[in-house]
């Protein structure tokens, strides 16, 4: 199922559906919308990219983690040690993957882990409750507002597990389905 | 109490891995832990025996009205003591026994899941939980019986006790349940107070006899005692322990224990009367009829317990008097008497009357321990079992129209169990003989210590009756009785009839001994009998069971995924029309023709896409086209949803439709093709079976409809959403906020799914099926 | 509209059942798909429609007015339609990983799994 102009296309188009896909979520509250749809919406991007350039390709590009770093030295200091290991990973990452020194470790994020970060968050969103007393899942609410994401509370994180677990859930079918 | 209960349970999932880390040494935490409850209980008995009830309540099903309650009065004090005390011994006893057995550790768990359970049962103070822990003890039996799992006979004997006691319990929960309906509560406590409102209520009588029926088949009652002799399948200390002392007498506890509130009535004495009588004499008689220690034993303990039985169904107060008495005394020496079948067992090999002899010398212990309890089982005179006798015979000598007949049976019983004794006490062990028995192993202390104390006890509690046991016992007549009842237990009476009857039982007892050899030649002769006993219908009917079992499973699980589903279909039209028919409103679809008139054009359109491609679908004979068509389908429907308000699910239905038609040509491919397969002639039945469904489902909508629907929830919800829930999608909020758990427990089955579907290609990944 | 929409929902069944009820591993899941489908279809219709309005408080309201669709069914709806993919992907794979395994196409061939010999 290579087409280039699919192909293509998917590749600039992934950013948009994200974004798209994660204003869905947070507007669900007031307009239509919401974690079910916005995950749906963002799994659809990559289901299409691994459509396209088959599901190896979508792990590699999406779905990894790249670290870059090396030994410390003894004499080294820590918090220097950490600031450079911040700016080997973040700022030249590029140049670091072929310098000689430096090895790098990679880290595949599984779609189960994300299946159970989405599960962890919506069932820790529902403890807040439990934790000062209220039954299980009792909501609250903070009392300002964030331009585009709306009013922060914990409806909307239990939105974010299920917008996470829907994601989860449609790569891994669609990996087990495409592989082999 | 609750933790008592709490730290037995903890103990007993300890079992294995104490053993592990302590070997042969488990046996000491094991039976530190009855000892330590014994002593708890023994500092709980001052108030008991002061006539206070103490309770203890924690909150379980608080809704239904159940609760984790428990009670302590003299009747459960008594079991209790007898539960631990006895257990701890016993857990002495298993550490000598089973010495070296690869599975001790497994053997303890059982042993101490037993003791709790047990103990649970006589200090629940709620019939529910009542109920529970009776379970449990009737699948821990089974469990321990099955401890030789490796033999057949063993399992099938363990399968046999827990058919019968679970049987009953099942019967015994709807028993509990009636009381509890009749009663109004489910507290032991409060019920007791409510005797007569149970014995007026309609339900008493459905109630009385399934309660029976549990209390029953525990206590291996006629006809359901077969069960007990089998079950002596399990090592010795479990037979002593359960199958003598405690769990064959948790039905006579739970008799005991709703003697104040179902008693009294004829119906209860007769069933009781007549139910223990029975068991008395047939018990008694069976014993007779064998030469296995063991299996003489448990054939004068069904004895005896149809003798607790029969005394709980006279009812009267010096029967109840004699029931707790003898009670104790039967526990006591029966105990002793299996753990001392269990000592000779271990040391010769052997456990047949016949081959066993002149014992005393080389175990001596032992045999002062089986001297002792065997003349407390002959209700000789300086021991607790001669105050027992004593009352038994006076109580069956009370004035009733049955004084003679219950007499008899009592007479009789007691005869044979002189027999037992003497043959047990005396003649394997103290009887001259030439070539004794030789021995496999010495006698060990930790085999012959317990039987010994618990011999001594008997004799103790004979010599001092007042001291401890007369409270006790007299308090755990009251909790039957209901009322205050004073009595005193004396080893002498002076001379008079029931001490002449005493007398002349042992000299018949020792007559039957004598010509026991007789008797046994005769056994022979009952063997056609047998065919017709109940252990025989037990047999027959799980036979039979078992064979309609197959053939029904046979006939319905064919295999075939249509006729399953076919099966569900029809009968789920069947239902629906059935009730529709029988009470449901008359359609009426003329007055709503207008309505027609509303339709919008992008409405029809909409319809004249769905049915199409639905024709088209069954036309199709590409894998591809029919999968378009799908998405079409789907395409559609979300487009309904959008027309009628809600965009949401609209949103879900597209993106869906859309991921199933992708997920399909990726997958495409690894699918098999299209082929007919099924043959016309089948097809008529299906197609008919289809249309007859969709029918049906129209036909409820319509009838539905027809009623204005008159939603609370949406008003609530409409007004709720922003103010209480701060969000203007009402669908959202009572998915994230309302009803936020029921969206928690539908994900998780989405990840369920997910997590199937990766196990699935493990398994694949392991096996290497060709791809 | 009312009226014409219970005879829809009675096509999709019937259309499903049928295709449920063939022995071919691919209708089986077609037909699985429709009916999930036309079970959706159903609760949204017996939940009672409602035309123009939907479950959505608007600007500067606090109370949802009239005429406003049900929230309820809808809520009940969205996750059973995400539920019923998942559901849908377990079937195509367990289907999937059957046909590579015994090689049939066939729901008949596999009867044997469920069959106790009338012997034992």
């Amino acid at each position: 199922m290579k087409t280039i102009i699919l192909a293509t296309a998917i590749r600039i188009l992934i950013p948009i559906f994200i974004i798209f896909s994660v204003y869905t979520l947070f507007r669900g509250h007031n307009h239509p919308g919401g974690g079910f749809i916005g995950g749906l919406i963002g799994a659809i991007a990559f289901v299409f990219h691994t459509m396209t350039h088959g599901p190896q390709q979508t792990v590699d590009t999406f779905l990894k983690l790249n670290f870059y770093g090396y030994p410390r030295q003894p004499n080294q200091s820590r918090s220097l040690y950490l600031m450079r290991m911040m700016r080997v990973n973040v700022w030249r990452r590029r140049k670091m993957a072929r310098h000689p020194e430096i090895k790098h470790r990679m880290i595949r994020i599984e779609s189960v882990y994300i299946i159970a970060t989405g599960l962890l968050l919506a069932a820790t969103s529902g403890v807040v409750g439990l934790l000062s007393g209220q039954p299980f899942m009792h909501a609250y609410w903070a009392d300002f507002y964030i331009p585009v994401l709306g009013k922060p509370g914990t409806p909307i994180l239990f939105d974010l597990g299920v917008y996470l677990l829907v994601i989860g859930v449609v790569l891994k079918i669609t990996f087990v389905m495409s592989e082999e | 109490m609750f933790l008592a209960i709490l730290a037995g349970f903890l103990l007993a999932f300890a079992a294995p891995l104490l053993y592990r880390w302590l070997g042969k040494w488990v046996y000491v935490p094991m039976a530190l832990l009855p000892f330590s409850i014994f002593i708890y209980l023994l500092t709980l008995a001052p108030a008991v025996l002061a006539g206070n009830n103490l309770g203890e309540l924690h909150a379980w099903a608080p809704s239904l009205n159940i609760n984790l309650h428990f009670f302590l009065d003299g009747l459960s004090l008594l079991f209790a003591l007898l539960i631990t005390g006895f257990g701890t011994l016993i857990m002495l006893y298993a550490g000598g026994y089973l010495k070296g057995h690869p599975l001790l550790g497994r053997f303890y768990l059982y042993l101490a899941l037993f003791m709790t359970a047990m103990l649970g049962l006589v200090l629940a103070g709620n019939i529910i939980s009542i109920f529970i822990f009776w379970e449990l003890t009737s699948i821990s039996s089974y469990l321990l019986i099955g401890f030789g799992h490796d033999k057949e006979s063993s399992r099938n004997s363990a399968l046999q006790a827990l058919l019968v006691t679970g049987l009953g319990g099942l019967a015994l929960m709807g028993g509990l349940i009636l009381v509890g309906m009749a009663g109004e509560t489910y507290t032991l406590s409060e019920l007791l107070d409510r005797g007569d409102m149970v014995t007026n209520h309609a339900l008493y009588l459905p109630a009385l006899v399934l309660v029976l029926l549990g209390a029953f088949t525990k206590s291996a009652q006629f006809p359901f005692h077969f069960w007990l002799p089998n079950a002596m399948a399990a090592p010795t200390p479990v037979s002593a322990y359960l199958h003598s002392a405690t769990m064959v007498k948790a039905g006579v506890y739970l008799l005991a224990r709703l003697t104040p509130v179902m008693g009294g009535t004829n119906e209860w004495q007769y069933t009781l009367m007549v139910v223990g009588g029975i068991t008395t004499v047939l018990g008694a008689l069976l014993a007779t009829q064998h030469t296995d220690l063991k299996a003489i034993l448990a054939y004068t303990t069904i004895s005896a317990l149809g003798l607790l039985v029969t005394m709980t169904g006279i009812g009267t107060a010096p029967a109840l008097e004699a029931m707790v008495v003898f009670l104790l005394a039967h526990a006591l020496y029966k105990g002793t008497l299996f753990l001392v079948a269990g000592n000779v067992d271990h040391a010769t090999g052997t456990r047949e009357l016949t081959q066993l002899e002149g014992l005393s010398g080389s175990m001596r212990y032992t045999a002062i321990a089986a001297l002792l309890a065997g003349m407390s089982m002959a209700g000789l005179l300086p021991f607790f079992g001669f105050i027992g006798k004593e009352l038994l015979y006076e109580a069956t000598l009370q004035e009733s129209p049955f004084r003679w007949m219950l007499f008899a049976v009592s007479f009789f019983s007691g005869m044979v169990f002189v027999a037992v004794a003497i043959a047990l006490g005396y003649g394997i062990f103290w009887r001259r003989s030439a070539s004794p028995t030789p021995l496999q192993h010495a006698d060990k202390a930790l085999l012959y210590l317990p039987p010994v104390l618990l011999a001594c006890t008997g004799l103790v509690f004979g010599l001092l009756p007042g001291f401890f046991v007369t409270p006790l016992l007299q308090r755990a007549a009251e909790g039957m009785l209901g009322v205050e009842q004073v009595f005193e237990l004396a080893l002498w009476h002076g001379f008079n009839l029931v001490l002449g009857l005493s007398l002349l039982t042992v000299l018949l007892g020792y007559v039957v001994y004598h010509f026991s050899n007789r008797l046994l030649s005769y056994a022979n002769r009952f063997n056609r009998l047998y065919l017709f006993g109940p252990a025989n219908l037990y047999q027959m009917g799980l036979k039979g069971f078992l064979k309609g079992a197959t053939k029904i499973t046979a006939f319905i699980q064919n295999g075939y995924l249509r006729s399953y589903i076919a099966a569900i279909i029809t009968a789920h039209i069947a239902l629906v029309v059935l009730s529709l028919w029988r009470n449901g409103p008359r359609l009426e679809l003329v007055n709503r023709l207008p309505e027609l008139g509303q339709l919008r054009m992008y409405e029809v359109v909409l319809l004249l896409m769905i049915v199409p491609a639905l024709i088209f679908l069954f036309k199709s004979r590409s894998r591809l086209t029919s999968i378009a068509i799908m998405g079409i389908i789907g395409y559609s429907v979300a487009l309904f949803y959008i027309l009628f308000g809600a965009p949401d699910v609209a949103a879900t239905q597209l993106l869906i439709e859309t991921l199933t038609v992708v997920i399909f040509v990726l997958i495409l491919h690894k699918l098999p093709a299209f082929t007919y397969l099924s043959h016309a002639s089948e097809r008529y039945k299906y197609v008919l079976l289809s249309l007859a469904f969709g029918a049906m489902m129209t036909y409820v909508i319509l009838i539905v409809k027809q009623y204005p629907l008159d939603s609370q929830l949406k008003a609530y919800y409409g007004e709720s959403s922003y103010l209480l829930g701060q969000g203007r999608n009402i669908v959202n909020v009572i998915l994230v906020d309302f009803r936020a758990l029921d969206t928690l427990g539908e994900i998780v089955v989405l990840a369920v799914a997910a997590i199937g579907i990766l196990a699935m290609l493990k398994l694949r990944m392991q096996k290497g099926d060709k791809s | 509209m009312e009226l014409i929409l219970p005879f829809l929902i009675g096509i999709l069944f019937s259309a499903s059942l049928y295709l449920i009820l063939h022995r071919h591993f691919f209708k089986l899941i077609l037909g699985l798909i429709l009916f999930g489908l036309a079970t959706n279809l159903f609760l949204f219709v017996i939940g009672r429609l409602t035309r123009g309005g939907s479950a959505i408080i608007g600007q500067g309201e606090n109370v949802a007015t009239e005429p406003f669709a049900d929230p309820v069914p809808q809520a009940l709806l969205l996750t059973a339609i995400v539920i019923g993919f998942g559901i849908q992907a377990f079937a195509i794979v367990l289907i999937k990983r059957v046909y590579q395994s015994f090689g049939t196409t066939d729901l008949d061939d596999m009867s044997t799994t469920d069959q106790i010999e009338e012997n034992h």
